[in-house]
């Protein structure tokens, strides 16, 4: 099978046109995206100002501080699109028109979300991750910079993944943003980036380990802040990378599924 | 003004209808909404749970009070569904579809309400929701006579809070032409309402009181509910919200004669 790697590029490309062209509206998102994860920080101020101790599930007020900042630059770092794409195409119909051209659609919404992760990327969690580098008491070297990219990588391709299979739902449901929000209201909480997995009870931290969201937030966070050992953050690791296995064919097979059922009246 | 009136609740009572049995028609659609918004539901229990088992929680708030403050949150963006979604309305008025909809004998708002809002929203809420809300309210204690005072600040709160995102939605459409930030402004407005203004500091509190009136649809409203609200800024906030809800009602009307058909 032969890509049509000139055709996806032009996916790209057109996405960051469309992407300029309302360009306020997505600083608009940026903000709001990046903004999300203070209000928590917020919440866990009062809690600890209120409960007076100085660590609560092993991290003092300064490092919950830094873990929500943190969340705010992964929030813009390792995220997707995809599944709000692919639910405006199947409910505009353009899903068809798509289908129609010699290039893939799962690979068309791929491109479409790398170019928007690119320029929240480039424009934003750069920038960012170098202020907090100096403000809040990372701990940055060779090493925990190299585990953090292959955990972006990784969480990459999971977030890609997990968006996917939730937006073949709108091939069922058609109006799927209230379910959309849904699973990131569900995501958000099991890849700690509501509350942090350490301050969940022992028992509660293994299930949540052996899941493939920690690497969403949680991971690459404690990974920067050098809060947990090496052994733990190459364990998640591990654990993802075989839930990416495991995922892609499934997803595919899936894909296959759902497709037969794309249904439209003209687009 | 009293017939158009009557006019338009009949007019916007049967769309609402309509969109309530075609809730009922696909086989999964119905229990789809419900167990989303139940998920939706536990993780906010599951969040609050875990901050109140690893610490004494918020200031001046038991875990039942938040966990009510939390759940009356749901169900105001719920009531609010039922009149505006915030993601669809720029969307459509960018792409014309306004049009078929002006050519109807009503009110802007009237014919906005009856063209985004999703009635089914509320209903799958009410499934979900509604038992929590009334196992916290016995578990507080309280009486039925708090209602008294929580009833009427609240609907007009959550008129006030409604009014407010319709504009928004078309503000959007005006000068931007295009809502994809609505999702997230809806999200970000949710999770704070969740917890008490007064954790985000007097700026935040205040701004998200006179300028996002979700303090007068969520906070106030369940202060009034556990008696902690003074007499005289009660009526404050009644007051204010009429007149938040008379000025949001005219903004709205004026941004929406910004509209330009799409041939829709």
């Amino acid at each position: 099978m032969e890509i049509n790697i000139p055709g996806y590029w032009a996916t790209f490309r057109t996405t960051l046109k469309a992407w300029m062209a309302y360009r306020v509206d997505y600083a608009l998102v940026i903000i709001f995206k990046i903004g999300l994860p203070l209000i928590m920080l917020a919440v866990w101020t009062a809690v600890f100002l209120n409960t007076n101790v100085l660590k609560i599930g092993g991290f003092t007020l300064t490092n919950t501080y830094s873990y929500f900042f943190l969340m705010s630059l992964l929030s813009v770092a390792i995220w997707s699109n995809i599944d709000y794409t692919m639910g405006t195409d199947v409910r505009h119909g353009a899903i068809v028109s798509s289908l129609l051209r010699p290039l893939s659609y799962p690979l068309v919404v791929l491109s479409k979300a790398l170019s928007s992760w690119v320029i929240y990327f480039v424009t934003v969690a750069i920038p960012l991750l170098i202020i907090m580098s100096f403000v809040a008491h990372l701990a940055i070297t060779p090493y925990t910079l190299y585990l953090f990219a292959i955990e972006m990588v990784l969480g990459l391709i999971l977030i890609n993944l997990l968006a996917f299979f939730f937006g073949t739902f709108a091939i069922t449901f058609i109006w799927v943003d209230p379910f959309l929000s849904m699973t990131w209201t569900v995501e958000s909480v099991l890849e700690g980036s509501m509350i942090p997995l350490n301050f969940f009870p022992a028992y509660a931290q293994h299930i949540l380990m052996l899941l493939p969201f920690p690497i969403l937030a949680y991971l690459p966070a404690v990974t920067l802040l050098g809060s947990v050992s090496s052994s733990v953050i190459l364990k998640g690791i591990y654990t993802t990378a075989l839930w990416i296995v495991v995922m892609i064919p499934l997803v595919y097979l899936w894909w296959k599924r759902m497709y037969k059922r794309i249904g439209s009246i003209g687009g | 003004m009293k017939s158009e009136l009557y006019d338009a609740i009949r007019y916007y009572l049967a769309s609402s209808y309509y969109s309530m049995k075609n809730w009922f028609i696909p086989p999964f659609q119905s229990w789809f909404f419900v167990v989303q918004n139940m998920l939706s539901l536990s993780f906010m229990i599951l969040t609050i749970t875990i901050i109140y088992s690893v610490s004494s929680g918020i200031a001046g708030w038991s875990y039942f009070q938040l966990l009510f403050l939390s759940v009356l949150s749901q169900l105001t963006m719920s009531i609010s569904s039922i009149v505006v979604i915030p993601q669809m309305l720029p969307e459509m008025l960018r792409e014309g579809q306004f049009d078929t909809y002006l050519i109807r004998p009503y009110g802007r708002l009237t014919l906005m309400a009856s063209s985004t809002g999703i009635a089914s929203y509320f209903f799958s809420f009410f499934m979900s929701g509604i038992v929590i809300l009334a196992y916290i309210s016995v578990k507080l204690k309280l009486q039925p006579a708090a209602l008294l005072g929580f009833l009427p600040l609240y609907v007009l709160g959550v008129a006030a809070f409604t009014m407010f995102v319709a504009v928004l939605a078309v503000a959007m459409y005006r000068f931007f032409k295009s809502g994809a930030a609505m999702q997230q402004i809806e999200r970000v407005i949710w999770n704070l309402s969740e917890y008490p203004l007064n954790v985000y500091g007097t700026v935040v509190e205040m701004l998200f009181t006179l300028l996002v009136p979700v303090g007068i649809a969520i906070y106030y409203p369940s202060q009034a509910f556990f008696g902690r609200l003074q007499p005289s800024y009660y009526a404050f906030l009644v007051v204010f919200s009429i007149f938040f809800i008379i000025l949001m009602y005219k903004i709205f009307n004026y941004l929406m004669c910004f509209y330009e058909s799409g041939g829709g």
